[in-house]
């Protein structure tokens, strides 16, 4: 790349070098960064995973092989069992937060282009609102409001019988659903945003035309909006794969306690892969670091992984 | 005709009301909960019922249970990550706008795929890093891992497309050097999209849970890590000061949402569209 730039460009050599380093030097701050704080960990990560790296080797580590793996996907142990579980409950939550929360983000992004001016900025600030907000935050008042027998929506949800007398943090499936809870509530609001902000890019001239054949609302949105819209749904859907794949803060903090195996609740009915891998670093067990940086890649082979089908799937859609 | 547009529009009104609902509800209870009568059952709490008794609960909170010190230093960390990325951020954002230069292609593709690498892939070996330099518990061990921001560059960058490359060349011409050209116009002219920036990365440091927690001890506390504990069912203190710990950790970032709302949602929407 150098060289052809040196061909092609006919100035004098020594001013346009002393250009281009100016260039670099404005750069240079950023990659520094860059480099140290996230692709140095990275790669460190991934060829540590393959060592024996745990907390108190100091800076000695030996190279294992694909011992951690075979370790953590075994079945066998308690450590190994925990990262399962996780897989398992992440396999339920991810498909389910993605499905209700999506829904409710396309809905409200299509339905809001329906009211006036001064209602579609006024709920537009609303939907946002809670998006706007720590996820901690939402995930404190979710508790509170999920109590056993006193909350506010766990009530209302028993009212309608769902989860009558249930401990919806500790007992299975229901901590999952919890999570998805929070989740949906804090989420849409930035799906949402996206969402409505690719409704606008589609031409009016379209709708103007439908009016004019009669359409009603509905037949606009299902019939025009909907299908001009695939490309930004295909995005945020495949955004929100690889965060909901990461899913952490609300699990943790809804499942703390003061003891690592503790992490995730009893009979880890809210335990997630990233929890477990936090678990593995508090934990100081031998190996420890290794198998938690195993684990790292194991996720993001599951995220590249879906991303690449969600790209495969959708050449052959187009 | 007009008719049943307008009926048409009461009826869309109602899903918008519901779900408007659902977001707010629970950012009231924080305030109405905290504001109300000891001797109201917190459960059922609609309407702030005692303004004093909502002061005692914040003061309690904040002077008791560590509130006050995790968010003056929350907002000390936060504040100075914000300020390094609006540096570091602006800067490359000005030279991949403006310039061409060897090997931006290959630059720049990283700013992108940094923007998709998924942060669990890298925290732990990074905690361990910064641990092992002897940054763990410092205000530059929690900063600067934070500062890698290509979402800022992006951003940035969005609002820099509309400033014409004319002001460079004419700068240019009358002398002026490459850095000088940065700091006396561009970045005057990038106010709009550095106060952005700003704004997002405020409210998305503020929130941040697991680096803090991993990288910080007994000197930084940070809210995110305060608010987490005292919420755990092992830690007992009474519910309406519980109650005001979360109202004090959410009006940071809920009253730059309030007055910045129209530049939030315009810097989300440039983030994420225009890819």
């Amino acid at each position: 790349m150098k060289k052809k730039e040196k061909q092609t460009q006919k100035k004098p050599r020594g001013s346009l070098k002393k250009e281009y380093l100016m260039n670099y030097l404005g750069l240079l701050p950023f990659f520094s960064l860059f480099l140290v704080f996230m692709l140095y960990p990275f790669v460190y990560g991934i060829a540590m995973s393959f060592t024996d790296w745990s907390v108190s080797s100091r800076g000695k580590v030996n190279f294992t092989g694909l011992a951690n793996y075979k370790f953590i996907l075994s079945g066998e142990g308690v450590s190994s069992e925990r990262f399962l579980t996780s897989l398992k409950n992440l396999l339920i939550y991810v498909p389910v937060t993605l499905l209700i929360g999506m829904s409710i983000a396309l809905m409200l992004a299509l339905i809001i282009n329906n009211l006036g001016r001064k209602g579609y900025g006024f709920f537009r600030g609303v939907f946002f609102t809670p998006y706007a907000l720590p996820l901690f935050i939402g995930a404190g008042i979710w508790q509170w409001f999920m109590t056993p027998g006193t909350g506010r929506v766990s009530q209302l949800f028993a009212k309608i019988g769902i989860g009558v007398g249930v401990d919806w943090a500790n007992t299975a499936i229901y901590a999952i659903f919890m999570v998805v809870l929070i989740d949906v509530w804090h989420a849409t609001g930035f799906n949402f945003v996206i969402l409505n902000a690719g409704t606008k890019d589609i031409s009016p001239d379209l709708y103007d035309a439908a009016e004019l054949d009669g359409a009603t609302s509905w037949q606009k949105m299902r019939y025009i909006t909907i299908p001009l819209l695939e490309p930004i749904i295909f995005m945020v859907v495949t955004y929100g794969f690889i965060s909901a794949l990461q899913v952490y803060d609300i699990p943790y903090i809804l499942s703390s306690t003061t003891d690592a195996n503790g992490i995730g609740g009893p009979g880890q009915v809210m335990l997630f892969p990233v929890m477990e891998m936090v678990r593995n670093v508090y934990l100081g067990s031998p190996s420890g670091l290794g198998r938690a940086a195993a684990e790292g890649v194991i996720l993001m082979g599951i995220i590249l992984l879906i991303t690449l089908i969600q790209f495969r799937f959708r050449r052959k859609n187009v | 005709m007009k008719n049943r547009k307008s009926r048409e529009r009461l009826l869309w009104m109602i899903p918008c009301v519901i779900w408007g609902f659902v977001c707010l509800f629970p950012i009231w209870v924080l305030f109405s909960g905290t504001f109300s009568r000891d001797s109201e059952n917190l459960v059922n709490v609609i309407f702030p019922s005692s303004f004093t008794n909502g002061i005692s609960k914040i003061v309690t909170a904040l002077t008791t249970i560590d509130i006050g010190r995790a968010t003056l230093d929350t907002m000390v960390y936060s504040a100075f990550t914000v300020l390094g990325i609006l540096i570091i951020s602006s800067l490359a954002a000005y030279e991949f706008s403006f310039f061409k230069f060897p090997g931006k292609k290959l630059l720049f593709g990283l700013v992108m795929v940094s923007m998709m690498l998924p942060q669990v892939l890298y925290i732990i070996p990074l905690y361990r890093m910064v641990y092992n330099m002897g940054l763990a518990d410092t205000l530059l061990g929690i900063s600067l891992p934070m500062m890698v921001a290509p979402l800022a560059v992006f951003i940035m960058m969005q609002f820099i497309e509309d400033l014409p490359q004319s002001f460079i060349e004419s700068a240019r011409i009358d002398g002026a050097g490459h850095f000088t050209i940065y700091w006396k116009i561009v970045l005057p002219l990038m106010r709009n999209g550095i106060l952005t920036t700003a704004v997002l990365m405020f409210m998305r440091i503020w929130g941040q849970y697991l680096w803090p927690s991993l990288i910080t001890a007994n000197k930084i506390k940070p809210i995110s890590v305060a608010i987490a504990n005292i919420i755990s069912p092992n830690y007992w203190v009474d519910s309406r000061v519980k109650i005001a710990a979360m109202l004090i950790a959410m009006l940071p970032p809920l009253l730059i949402y309030i007055f910045f709302q129209k530049r939030v949602i315009e810097g989300v929407t440039a983030s994420g569209i225009k890819e």
